[in-house]
């Protein structure tokens, strides 16, 4: 079992930061450019499928009694299993981890460091998600509390300040075009909210005495609202066209802030907000991507796998040479199939892994022999 | 017969192993000095060597190991009626001279007394009836009296007896306690731990009057023999982190422990941070408030710096005036502290990322008037503020070492000329002289001197990161610190606690010192196993609302 606990509220934290962190910024514009005005529906729609993989990944690591992803694979598997589960896993975080290095680098960049060259920034960037990982997950949980009551704080008072530049039509009239463009943008969200997967890593260090699943529908919540929130407030403020050309409308939203002369101009530190959560992600990306591979490959430690990982992750981060083709690549329908294709295969796989150990369990035969 | 003789015969006597080679080194001394290596051959078996009953050789083997300085004090003595030889030994001004005198005038009154011939009776008679000295000791052997002496006790020896008696005489001079000058008070009490370790424990003492307060003594450093009282409150202070505390301490092993800074080091959770994992008072009442929190404190002999474990960052942001001054005066001036503790370690990193990368957020004309102070400044703002910086840190550290008066002066030079000169010759701009004052005056509001250092550390790397990547840089640099923080540990105890992991009951005492009726509950985060401090009663009721509900 492992020996790092973290509380409910912890888990429920970094659940939420899985669901809105990177998002947050580079979500609206794609979904909005699908979804128009229901942009906001989609986003919530697709927090349903969420919240569904997250319950899946609660019940295999609860009937997993502690063991990891892995280990329950072999168990019942057997080595081709854990290899194959493993293996999806791991490159799943692997590249989750990447893509979030990419978006820090193209914000960092683009917005707050004009004319930087990518390398330095998102080195040390890995870095520090590496420093994260390499602390455990514990110190990153409490990390990610502090992070998100800030972040969350953040975007739930983002409605209160954009009061004046509110058009409420613009959310009319709602279902225009009838169901299609909402399928579409709920298209584009399921990826992303599928990434609440990393309830498979968290769950094993949840504190025994929690309600697992409540901790974990409240988490998917969370995230959920953060994310739907800033796009119907892009939606209200500028209609459902503009934010689909804008590549972060979330950020546009900021820079509209003005309480009064001396309060306008502040999205530099709300971005060093959004910037902590997104670390957040990255650690703990990082950290499941590394204790994966550590199992499949039999390492001892996982510091060594989370320094390649970050390599890797490093890597990916060069394959795009602007924000315009990862955003395209993002939304691209074969890799949009790979990341479901990839998060149903993991769980399908799993839910196979924890039936297989119960009828044996039936039989006599537990899951540590 | 020369003192070797005597060692030398008495080494000839002793059943060990070794004392044969030691008989033939000793007295093969050319010119009746004692070879270095044949010195150190004795010192090593000493704790093996029994008194003997002649009183000759044991004053040439103490001699021997102790060496003859000018304050081993040999004073030879003729006992009772029979005028039996004994020798009283100190060391001078180690051991008070008054309780010699004491010492010796009761022994004088012994002369036309018939002593006992039975040594355990002759014991018995020294020990009960004649000597005043508060506390007398049997010594077994000549490690363990040389050990005695070399505390401060006198060592009694009569020809005859197998065994001595160390007799308490230590009282070494000591400054009284004055008010710390590293921790000075307004309101409080002024006095301070001193370097004496009985004067420390005595003033413990007399603020927790309770039976319940333990006080472990320990011996650490091979050479130094540094007294060390581990402290606690028996109940409060939970058994494991006793337990803990009392192992790490057993676990060094070193030739001098000349301050607590040395033992703090070697207890530690994680040797490689810069922030301090053990906290450090010289004032008494602090000390008694962490025993009542249930922690321990760790008291060095020849220190008035005491340890506190676990320590907290939000306990090193607390200051001991917190708990006298009324609430809402000590709650706002812990808010102040939290936030020139931000302007002290990214003051200037902010400074410098506002006017190099993020002049959007300045207004119009803030960004005006900056860009004409930075006119002709021929450095970069993170050159410029590095400049300043270190030579502020020059000048500070110049100012301690320096005598008291030059160091003031010091300081006002460095400060008015210095700044001001520097300014005229277009080296800084003036925007950049109020950032790097304002940044000094906030890393003296801290209260932990150890933490105000780490943050004047830390600034600098929060500059260089500011400097090359702005804000992103300083996200970064926050992050690490928060991952790092949440991280480490004091005796197992998370350093962010209360906040991190959150402590509901301990909120109370936290940005905000709730008034003393409220906290009723010690820290939470403190596993004691009596966690009621006060009663509800304690909430003030004047006459006229008394009864009414």
């Amino acid at each position: 079992m492992p020996t790092i606990r973290i509380s409910g509220g912890l888990y429920a934290c970094i659940l939420a930061i899985f669901i809105y962190a990177t998002q947050f910024v580079f979500l609206p514009a794609t979904v909005i450019r699908e979804a128009y005005q229901e942009a906001w529906l989609a986003a919530a729609i697709s927090g349903l499928y969420g919240l569904g993989v997250a319950l899946v990944s609660t019940w295999i690591a609860l009937h997993a009694r502690g063991s990891s992803v892995v280990q329950l694979a072999r168990q019942s598997l057997g080595a081709p299993g854990a290899w194959l589960v493993g293996g999806l896993y791991g490159a799943f975080f692997t590249v989750i981890f990447g893509f979030g290095l990419r978006n820090v680098l193209d914000f960092t960049v683009m917005l707050l460091l004009p004319g930087t060259p990518g390398i330095p920034v998102v080195a040390l960037a890995a870095l520090l998600a590496l420093y994260g990982s390499w602390q455990g997950l514990e110190p990153t949980a409490r990390v990610a509390f502090t992070s998100h009551l800030f972040a969350a704080t953040m975007i739930l008072a983002l409605p209160l300040f954009l009061g004046r530049e509110y058009r409420v039509l613009q959310l009319d009239p709602f279902l225009w075009e009838g169901l299609e463009p909402l399928a579409r943008g709920v298209v584009k969200a399921l990826p992303w909210a599928g990434q609440s997967l990393i309830a498979l890593t968290l769950v094993p260090h949840l504190n025994p005495k929690v309600p697992p699943y409540r901790w974990t529908a409240f988490g998917v919540a969370m995230g959920t609202v953060l994310l739907a929130l800033p796009m119907g407030v892009a939606t209200l403020v500028f209609g459902p066209i503009l934010p689909s050309r804008f590549l972060f409308p979330s950020y546009e939203l900021l820079s509209v802030i003005g309480v009064t002369e001396a309060l306008e101009r502040l999205q530099v530190v709300l971005v060093v907000i959004w910037m902590a959560v997104a670390f957040v992600k990255l650690s703990v990306g990082l950290y499941a991507a590394a204790r994966t591979w550590r199992e499949v490959f039999g390492v001892r430690s996982h510091r060594g796998p989370a320094v390649a990982v970050a390599a890797v992750g490093v890597g990916i981060t060069q394959l795009y040479t602007g924000v315009l083709e990862q955003i395209e690549s993002a939304g691209d329908p074969l890799v949009t199939a790979a990341e479901l294709g990839t998060q149903g295969a993991v769980l399908a796989l799993l839910a196979l892994a924890v039936l297989l150990y119960r009828r044996r369990a039936g039989s006599g035969a537990g899951l540590h022999g | 017969m020369r003192e070797e003789q005597w060692a030398v015969q008495y080494l000839r006597r002793w059943r060990h192993e070794r004392a044969p080679a030691l008989a033939a080194a000793l007295s093969a001394a050319p010119g009746g000095e004692a070879p270095q290596q044949a010195w150190l051959d004795l010192a090593a078996v000493k704790q093996q060597m029994p008194i003997s009953p002649v009183l000759e050789e044991n004053r040439a083997l103490l001699g021997l190991l102790l060496g003859h300085g000018p304050d081993v004090t040999f004073r030879s003595l003729a006992l009772g009626a029979d005028r039996r030889p004994a020798l009283l030994l100190f060391l001078d001004n180690l051991a008070k001279r008054d309780h010699i005198v004491r010492i010796l005038d009761a022994l004088v009154e012994l002369r036309n007394e018939p002593l006992p011939l039975r040594e355990q009776d002759l014991y018995d008679d020294l020990v009960q009836r004649s000597l005043p000295a508060a506390e007398a000791t049997q010594v077994d052997c000549l490690g363990e009296a040389v050990g005695r002496v070399l505390n401060g006790e006198s060592l009694l020896l009569v020809e005859g007896m197998t065994r001595g008696i160390g007799l308490a005489t230590a009282g070494p001079e000591h400054r009284s306690p004055e008010e710390p000058q590293a921790e000075p008070v307004v309101r409080g009490p002024k006095d301070g731990f001193t370097e004496t370790l009985g004067v420390n424990l005595a003033l413990i003492r007399r603020r927790l009057q309770d039976e319940r307060l333990r006080v472990e003594a320990m011996s650490i450093g091979s050479r130094t023999a540094t007294r060390v009282a581990l402290v606690h409150m028996a109940e409060l202070a939970p058994p494991d982190l006793v337990d803990e505390v009392r192992k790490r301490l057993q676990r060094i092993e070193m030739d001098g422990i000349l301050e607590s800074g040395y033992i703090e080091e070697m207890i530690e959770d994680n040797p490689y941070s810069v922030f301090p994992q053990v906290r450090q008072t010289e004032r008494p009442d602090v000390a008694c408030s962490s025993l009542l929190q249930g922690k321990v404190t760790i008291l060095t002999d020849g220190t008035p710096h005491v340890l506190i474990v676990p320590a907290t960052f939000v306990g090193e942001m607390q200051a001991a005036e917190d708990y006298y001054h009324r609430w809402p005066m000590a709650s706002f001036l812990r808010l102040l502290r939290y936030l020139f503790l931000y302007i002290a370690l990214l003051g200037p990193a902010s400074y410098i990322a506002v006017t190099s990368y993020h002049h959007e957020m300045i207004p119009t004309n803030l960004l005006l008037t900056l860009i004409s102070t930075r006119e002709g400044v021929p450095f970069p703002a993170i050159l410029e503020a590095m400049l300043m910086e270190v030579t502020l840190e020059g000048l500070r550290e110049a100012g301690v070492r320096l005598p008291k008066p030059l160091g003031q002066s010091l300081s006002i030079v460095g400060a008015l000329v210095i700044g001001d000169a520097a300014v005229r010759a277009g080296l800084v701009s003036p925007a950049m002289v109020i950032v790097v004052s304002i940044t000094a005056i906030a890393s003296f509001i801290l209260p932990s001197f150890s933490t105000a250092l780490t943050v004047r550390l830390l600034r600098f790397g929060m500059m260089v990161l500011a400097g090359f990547f702005g804000f992103f840089g300083i996200a970064i640099g926050v992050m690490f610190l928060s991952l790092h923080l949440a991280g480490l540990r004091s005796f197992g105890v998370p350093y962010l606690s209360p906040v991190l992991p959150p402590t509901a009951g301990d909120a109370k005492d936290l940005a905000i010192r709730a008034p003393w009726w409220v906290m009723r509950r010690r820290p939470q985060f403190m596993p004691t196993r009596d966690d009621q401090r006060g009663s509800r009663r304690n909430r003030p009721q004047p006459p006229s609302t008394r009864g009414r509900r």
